[in-house]
């Protein structure tokens, strides 16, 4: 039960348990509920990133990422708690085979209890810090997978503290104001190629992104560079919302999903049309 | 330049490993936690394996152990059946003694045992059953590995000495038979034998061990909490005065170096130097140089 009502402007402020709880009464009481979690919500932003040093970051691709250390000292700082973290393993297919993603998943709540989240964290075997060497991807039995696990882990940890807790597309301005240097902060680059490989294929995806390619080897003659360019101009294409011009994929293995299958469908209709034509012909 | 430390590292990540064990093991049988000891038997490959750091722990510890029982035989004491494997189906419990030592016409088990100069100083002050309580968590599970010996052995009595590893000096803990601390130990070790008959676990119990537990993180996630939190104040006066001290923060160190320089330099002397009077006073016990503006 409430245990006591005070009025405050046009705000009620009731408190259970010595927890404040503020009441809509009024449209008005509305827009000052949001203008006073706006303030709370930059306070909170400013102060989490006082705390943290660059060392708590990293620059991955050209964005300021929040790490493990960094997460944790935001989550003292407001008393947080994960609880209820599980964690499951699931195994996924994509060209270069089998392999599994640990997937750990709990809640974030804050000492009040009124605020909490659900978030999730994820690594996999392709990971390439640790299921890459020498560029190829590692064997299952050359991987520690408990570096996997703990990975995900690490990856639930920072998200659901830096969701929690609004830390998330931070601005290199908003570091620089909480007194990080950006230039020391420790750089991630994706590489080109293989590790760019995020999204999982279905077996049935795999399928086709080989019949794509068969075709594209058909319908240039075997050769290789022109197969990969034509799949390029192919696959590029203006998104429907006015935004930026997606480059076209050289490789089927990048293609899943409702890309696959239009240009799934594209290749088909050019290679049939080609050889209906050539049967003309002849 | 070569880099022998980075190939020497490199030569003690190889010996990290994990040694899955099908039974309980006498040196973890007094680990608090029943989960962790029944996860060692169940999915030992889900335990993270160590860092470097703790790898040259346990190969300074095996060296030292060489050693220290190399002494005991020079000091012309009887030592026989080193790392003698015991087992007690009954309670599934095995383990490897590190010696046994001649004394009075009996063979007693002999635990030996390195620790830091801090450790060693921790374990000297204690009676040897007072280590179930120690703050230090090894230190903890050693009364049960060596009672768990001594009842494997048939033994009423046994010891474990330690070593400090820096200075060499040692300190020796004469066990006796604490049949109530051991029922505890063997009653614990039955429920972990029924959960790994049944291929079950018990629920999360949060202990001081977690942190830090191969399993943790892996297979194992007790709820996280990361303290009370900082309660967050609208205090403008005393905002102001923390924002006044920040301000005088940097003259400060400044300040305590001239003025230790100075009265240094003056000590023993009365002067005016421009508009300023420096005086020695001479108390019982100090003799104090005092500053002041004119």
């Amino acid at each position: 039960m409430p245990e006591e009502i005070k009025k405050n402007n046009d705000l009620t402020a009731r408190t259970f348990n010595e927890e404040e709880i503020i009441t809509v009464e009024t449209s008005d009481d509305l827009i000052s509920i949001a203008q006073r979690r706006l303030d709370t919500v930059k306070k909170i932003i400013n102060i989490a990133l006082k705390i943290t040093t660059y060392r708590d970051w990293v620059n991955q691709n050209g964005n300021p990422y929040l790490v493990h250390s960094g997460a944790e000292k935001v989550a003292r700082l407001f008393g947080i708690t994960l609880s209820d973290i599980k964690t499951e393993k699931i195994w996924a297919d994509d060209t270069k085979g089998k392999y599994y993603i640990y997937k750990t998943t709990g809640k974030a709540i804050l000492p009040g209890k009124f605020d909490s989240i659900e978030a999730l964290g994820t690594c996999s075997q392709r990971d390439p810090f640790f299921g890459k060497a020498k560029g190829e991807f590692l064997d299952t039995v050359e991987i520690d997978e408990t570096n996997i696990m703990k990975a995900s882990y690490s990856n639930f940890t920072v998200n659901a503290i830096t969701h929690l807790l609004g830390l998330r597309n931070l601005t290199w301005e908003e570091l620089k104001d909480a007194g990080i240097d950006k230039s020391k902060i420790q750089e991630i680059k994706y590489q080109s190629g293989s590790q760019k490989v995020k999204k999982t294929a279905t077996p049935e995806e795999v399928k086709r992104q080989k019949e794509i390619w068969d075709w594209l080897m058909q319908i240039t003659a075997g050769n290789d560079k022109l197969a990969r360019e034509r799949l390029k101009l192919e696959t590029g294409f203006q998104p429907k919302d006015g935004s930026d011009f997606v480059e076209g994929k050289k490789d089927p293995k990048y293609l899943t999903g409702k890309w696959l299958n239009i240009t799934h469908r594209k290749i088909k209709e050019i290679f049939e049309k080609q050889f209906s034509e050539e049967e003309v012909e002849k | 330049m070569i880099n022998i430390v980075e190939k020497l590292d490199k030569e003690t990540a190889k010996r990290i490993k994990q040694f899955p064990h099908p039974n309980n093991r006498a040196s973890e049988a007094g680990h608090p936690c029943l989960r962790f000891l029944i996860l060692s038997r169940l999915y030992p490959e889900k335990k993270a394996l160590h860092d470097v750091g703790l790898q040259r722990i346990f190969d300074e510890g095996r060296l030292h152990e060489g050693a220290i029982l190399r002494e005991i035989e020079n000091a012309g004491f009887k030592i026989v059946e080193q790392q003698r494997p015991f087992e007690w189906q009954k309670f599934q419990l095995a383990g490897h003694i590190d010696a046994k030592i001649a004394m009075n016409g009996q063979l007693i088990p002999l635990e030996v045992k390195s620790c830091s100069p801090n450790s060693f100083r921790h374990i000297k002050d204690l009676e040897p059953m007072e280590m179930i309580s120690s703050r230090l968590s090894w230190v903890r599970k050693y009364p049960a590995q060596i009672l768990a010996y001594m009842l494997m052995d048939n033994k009423e009595e046994g010891i474990i000495l330690f070593k400090n590893k820096s200075t060499g000096e040692k300190c020796q803990k004469n066990f006796k038979l604490d049949y109530e601390y051991v029922e505890s130990i063997l009653k614990k070790l039955e429920r972990v034998n029924e959960y790994v008959m049944q291929k079950e676990l018990p629920e999360v119990e949060m202990c001081e061990d977690c942190k830090g537990c191969g399993f943790q993180k892996t297979i194992c996630f007790p709820d996280c909490d990361y303290g009370p939190g900082f309660a967050f104040l609208s205090d403008k006066e005393a905002e102001e005065k923390l924002e006044r001290r920040e301000i005088l923060k940097p003259g400060r160190s400044e300040y305590n170096q001239l003025d230790k320089l100075l009265k240094d330099h003056f000590k023993g002397q009365n002067v005016v130097v421009g508009n300023f009077k420096i005086e020695t006073k001479i108390h019982s016990n100090r003799t104090e140089v005092v500053i002041e503006k004119l």
